[in-house]
Parts: C-alpha cells; structure tokens; sequence
C-alpha cells in the first residue's frame, strides 16, 4: 500500500516535469501558493487542536513573566496544581534574557473542572549576594465557566532589596 | 493551469501520505539540563548547528574512552557549527562533576535520567548525530566494545556528509 502510494507520488511529479518546462516561473509561483496554504492549513489545526484539547470552559494557562529581575536570577519554576505537579521548567540564560526584555513565558495549559483550586509555584534560582535561593508562592482561585488565565510575576523589592513574586489572575 | 495545480496538489498530499519510515530520521526530542559552567542548556537553542549529542556516566568505561575521541571530531569541525553534548546520566553527578571540570564542551546533568528516558536509553556508549534541523540523523547499530571503532567513522562519515550539504 506503502509503494503503491510513493508510486504515485512519483508517477504524478514526473508528470509535473513536462509541463513545468513551459512555464517554471508561474508553477514556481503555483508551488510556493500551495505551500503557503499549506503552512496556514498547519496553523489553523494547530488552533483546532488547543481548541479540542482545551475547550474554553475547563482551560486554565499560566504565565510567567519578569521584570527587572536584579535581585533574582531565574533558574527553574515548578508549578503544583491541586497537590499534583503539572509543568516544571528549567530556564536558560537565553530565555531569562528574553523575560527581562518582557517577553512572557507559558508555563502551562491544562484543564480544570470549575470549583475551587490552588496553584503552588515554586521559584528556584540565585537571590541576593549569589545565594541559592527557592520561594514558593500560593494562589488559590475559583475557576468558572470561562478560560482561566494566571500570571505569575517577578519582580524586584527596591526597598527590601530582595525579589518579589507575584501570583495574580488576568481578569 | 488548473490541471497543473490540481496535479501538483495531489501529489503534495501524496507526498504527505508517504508513511514516516520512508525517512528513517526523527526529530530529537527537545529538553533542558543544568549543564557545568554554562546555566541551563536547551537542546532547540542549538537548531542551525549540528549536535553531537552523547550520554555517558563514570561507571562506563567505553563511555569515558570514547568521549576524547567525540571531542576531538566535535573540535575539528567547530569552524563549520558542530557542538558536543555530553549528558551525563549519573544519579549523584559530584564525582561526573570533577571530572567534567577537565573537558573542554559542555557537559550537562542528568541525576533523574528524564533525557534518557526521553530518548529511551537502552545500551552505553550512545552517541547520536543531530542535523542543523533538529533531525536524528539514522546511523548503523553497532554493538560491542569491538565496533567502537566504527561507531566514530561512522559519525564522521555521516557528520561529512552534512556539513557538505
């Protein structure tokens, strides 16, 4: 069956090649079409797909974010849903460069039933003076029939001299 | 004109319909590891070079053997963007982390062997070649401490070959 198709493959290029000896140009043009559709036939399953998996009412994303982040160098984040741990990520100089020029990061997209939860991330990196250093912060939050969006921020305490980590719902 | 679209189409979906072993390479598994020296090192950060990605432990001998000869052809082809991983699979990497200080390509940690599940391990030394597009390029299966050898040419063979597409 494998063959057969190939065979056709082969078969239908091969008969791509006398016509294209007329016009390369526009078949050129005609391919370069086909594969642009075809790019944005991937993008449109790629939506189809979150849609499927995360349908609007159960989904739940979370999001990190940075800013400044002199009192904290990011080493890895790992987030705890209900007691269960759903994304744990180890990040590299270059994403944490990519965070502190504001770029947001998502951590995690998953399902929810709604009712009540609690989110638990734990923050580990280098704190102030070059200690190691590992926070947890909890969020608990009601998830309703609408897509749940949370952001967790990093961000500097000037006046402590330490950093900050934030937990806050997108409305 | 349109038959020629309607041509090219079908035999774009043809295409498409060829199964995967028609092209026995596969993407490498993306992942992240704290590595000595140089943070955190995610795999898809090296796309565009060519990733000699191998997995060793000091608890194997062929590994420790073999991994000044991967360095080698690593450095020899540095000029043209090839770069050597070592994944360290030990469960307490402090004794792999002394010896790491002597190598000269970055070697990361592996304490819960999550990569290597990842590329599902089943044999050491495993050393495999990843192109510039994130593709595991498909080798021989050589087996024994006698083919070693020929694990390095082939490497070298396949790594020519790349570099001169």
């Amino acid at each position: 069956m494998n063959r057969i198709t190939g065979l056709a493959a082969a078969l239908l290029l091969a008969t791509l090649v006398p016509l294209s000896a007329g016009s390369a140009g526009s078949l050129d043009g005609e391919l370069q079409a086909l594969k642009d559709q075809v790019l944005d036939l991937n993008r449109e399953l790629y939506l189809l797909e979150e849609e499927l998996l995360f349908p609007a009412n159960t989904q739940v994303a979370v999001f990190l974010s940075m800013d400044v982040g002199e009192f904290f160098a990011l080493d890895s984040v790992q987030l705890r849903m209900n007691d269960s741990t759903v994304a744990s990520y180890l990040y590299t100089d270059r994403e944490v460069t990519a965070l502190h020029r504001g770029g947001v990061h998502r951590l995690y997209l998953g399902n929810l039933r709604t009712g009540e939860h609690e989110l638990v991330a734990v923050f580990t990196g280098q704190g102030p003076h070059e200690r190691d250093y590992r926070r947890a912060t909890t969020l608990r939050f009601e998830k309703g029939t609408g897509p749940k969006f949370l952001e967790l921020q990093i961000s500097d305490r000037v006046s402590k001299q330490q950093p900050e980590f934030i937990v806050r719902e997108w409305e | 004109m349109g038959g020629n679209r309607l041509i090219a189409t079908a035999a774009l979906l043809a295409l498409l319909a060829l199964p995967a072993s028609a092209s026995p390479d596969r993407a490498a598994p993306d992942f992240a590891l704290p590595s000595l020296g140089d943070g955190n090192l995610r795999l898809s950060e090296f796309r565009g070079q060519v990733v000699l990605l191998t997995f060793w432990a000091t608890w194997c001998g062929d590994c420790l053997e073999q991994l000044p000869a991967l360095a080698e052809l690593a450095r020899r082809h540095a000029g043209r963007g090839v770069e050597l991983l070592a994944v360290n699979i030990d469960r307490h990497s402090h004794v792999a982390r002394e010896l790491a200080g002597r190598f000269d390509f970055p070697v990361l940690f592996d304490e819960e062997q999550q990569v290597a599940r990842l590329y599902d391990l089943r044999q050491m030394p495993v050393t495999l070649l990843i192109d510039q597009h994130g593709q595991v390029q498909e080798l021989p299966r050589r087996r024994g401490t006698r083919q070693r050898g020929l694990v390095l040419e082939d490497l070298s063979a396949r790594l020519a070959m790349l570099l001169d597409d």
